[in-house]
């Protein structure tokens, strides 16, 4: 109800690095677990968000200043998702989604999903598994069946770009 | 980690089952399937999921199909790529009759019926609808949600032991993998080869009334309950000449030629409520205005005013539509037709299918 006075309210994160930040009450409530903690009256002091750390809620922050600055226009907002995406590596955008998923916050979730699939699309199957560390559990033979049923689909794989 | 996995298109994620065996479970369970359908078909920020596929000249012996991105957004000229239907010798001819769930329901020689999913390259051919098949004359595919299954229908006239021959309807379960016959369904009346699936239900026009004063209307056939219903026409066309049905988007639509008058498309907003037909389309004599667009100012074409078959629809309500042999894209902001930049699509016969990239088994 502060917005009434004409002041807009003023929010304090606090990454689990312990950087603090500031951003208005309006961008930050695009989180909806931070909008709950509004409307339960905890957001009285600095917020803690335990999952996020500095560098990457630095980048939310951004986004939830500029999205929120567009009125309602889809193709606006979209476009800007896409600009405000184009230069983040895939370390980046990895964090990024843990952090969209920690604070509920669909729209970047679903862009940084669509994201990560358009960059990991070409990969090899090698690729994959060392971004997101993932062990191999097949034998050489149950993997070999199994690239066996669909061999097409490993035609136009990217080069390993990662080493 | 799933979210991310939904938004890979199918070759992809063909290709990622060979990460690790959790991998492999997760893409390949019927939760997973159907969810990243249900993306496939809502994808109307870009449409790359979609593609419209079609048969070219030679009559029925090339199948070509290419992305609806590339026909609304395409900057550049898009080439349509040869998709190879899996089980042909190149005379054989091949049809596309019906597409569902990304499956699609696809005709050899005008015989042979086969389910194949262009995006995981898998098909299964049908038993025969019959020993003694002498024609088939209407085919309607569609998905069972009740009972999970897909079902073609098909009107197959055959050879009688006696002599003569007999028409009738049939039904193919997919669970199942059997015919039977369907005695409710009136196939002397229906007109159009291919029934429309929209909610759950194939569609045809209908005519009643004799010849010089038709009435017509929509008859239905749910393919869940196997019962037939109808679905009233818009007041345009109670009498007159023959309407025709179509699928715009996932909405049914209708489409009325008064030759040397006018043509237009009205669309079913709402399954069900009669109220929300609405007309999207009208070109009316001056249709020179579409057709120097397409076959410049001196063409036979123009007086002829070929048929204007809607397909597909895009971004802002955009719709892509066949006149004659062409494509072209209709925008209802500016009333304004534009070909789209494409490469070697001429030539389709009849109207392309849209189908959208799934993953969905044919078992």
């Amino acid at each position: 109800m502060a917005a009434e006075t004409g002041t807009p309210t003023t929010l304090t994160l606090k990454s689990n690095d312990d950087e603090l930040f500031s951003v208005a009450e309006s961008a930050a409530i695009l989180s909806v677990t931070i909008r709950n903690m509004v409307e339960d009256g905890c957001a009285g002091g600095v917020i803690p968000l335990d999952n996020v750390d500095g560098k990457t809620l630095a980048s939310v922050i951004t986004y939830m200043n500029g999205i929120s600055a567009i009125p309602a226009d889809e193709e606006k907002k979209k476009s800007y998702r896409d600009k405000f995406l184009s230069d983040k590596d895939f370390e980046t955008l990895a964090d990024m989604v843990l952090a969209a998923n920690y604070l509920n916050m669909s729209c970047l979730m679903d862009a940084v999903s669509a994201k990560i699939a358009q960059v990991m699309e070409k990969k090899s199957v090698g690729w994959v598994r060392r971004k997101f560390g993932i062990e191999n559990d097949y034998t050489p033979e149950e993997e070999a069946a199994v690239k066996e049923e669909h061999k097409w689909t490993f035609e136009g794989v990217e080069t390993d770009d990662d080493n | 980690m799933e979210e991310i996995l939904l938004r890979l298109p199918v070759k992809s994620l063909l290709k990622f089952r060979c990460v690790s065996k959790s991998w492999c479970s997760l893409i390949s369970s019927n939760r997973f399937i159907k969810a990243h359908l249900k993306i496939s078909i809502k994808d109307t920020n870009n449409f790359t999921r979609q593609n419209i596929i079609s048969t070219f000249s030679p009559p029925g012996k090339i199948l070509k199909q290419c992305s609806l991105s590339s026909l609304f957004y395409g900057l550049g000229t898009t080439n349509a790529v040869d998709v190879d239907f899996p089980i042909r010798n190149p005379n054989d001819s091949v049809r596309v009759v019906g597409s569902c769930n990304g499956l699609i329901c696809t005709i050899l020689n005008e015989k042979l019926i086969y389910l194949w999913n262009p995006s995981t390259r898998k098909f299964k051919k049908l038993p025969n609808a019959d020993d003694r098949i002498k024609v088939i004359s209407k085919y309607g595919f569609g998905f069972d949600e009740c009972n999970e299954d897909y079902k073609v229908l098909v009107v197959v006239s055959s050879f009688c032991i006696g002599g003569g021959f007999e028409t009738t309807v049939k039904i193919y379960s997919l669970r199942t993998n059997s015919w039977k016959r369907i005695e409710d369904l009136a196939h002397d009346c229906l007109f159009g080869s291919t029934g429309k699936f929209v909610s759950g239900k194939l569609h045809w026009v209908r005519r009643s009334g004799p010849n010089h004063s038709a009435r017509w209307d929509i008859v239905s056939f749910d393919l869940g309950s196997e019962i037939c219903g109808s679905v009233a026409l818009p007041h345009y066309f109670g009498t007159g000449s023959s309407p025709s049905l179509e699928v715009l988007g996932e909405c049914l639509c209708v489409l009325g030629h008064i030759p040397k008058i006018e043509m237009v498309v009205w669309v079913l907003k709402e399954y069900g409520v009669t109220n929300s037909w609405a007309r999207i389309l009208r070109v009316t004599n001056s249709w020179a205005r579409i057709s120097s667009v397409s076959y410049g100012r001196r063409s036979n074409l123009r007086r002829e005013s070929p048929l204007l078959t809607p397909f597909g629809i895009g971004p802002e309500g955009k719709i892509l539509l066949m006149i004659g042999s062409r494509f072209m894209i209709y925008n209802p902001r500016n009333n304004c037709f534009r070909p789209p930049r494409i490469m070697n699509f001429g030539g389709s016969l009849e109207p392309p299918h849209v189908y959208c990239e799934s993953l969905v088994e044919i078992v």
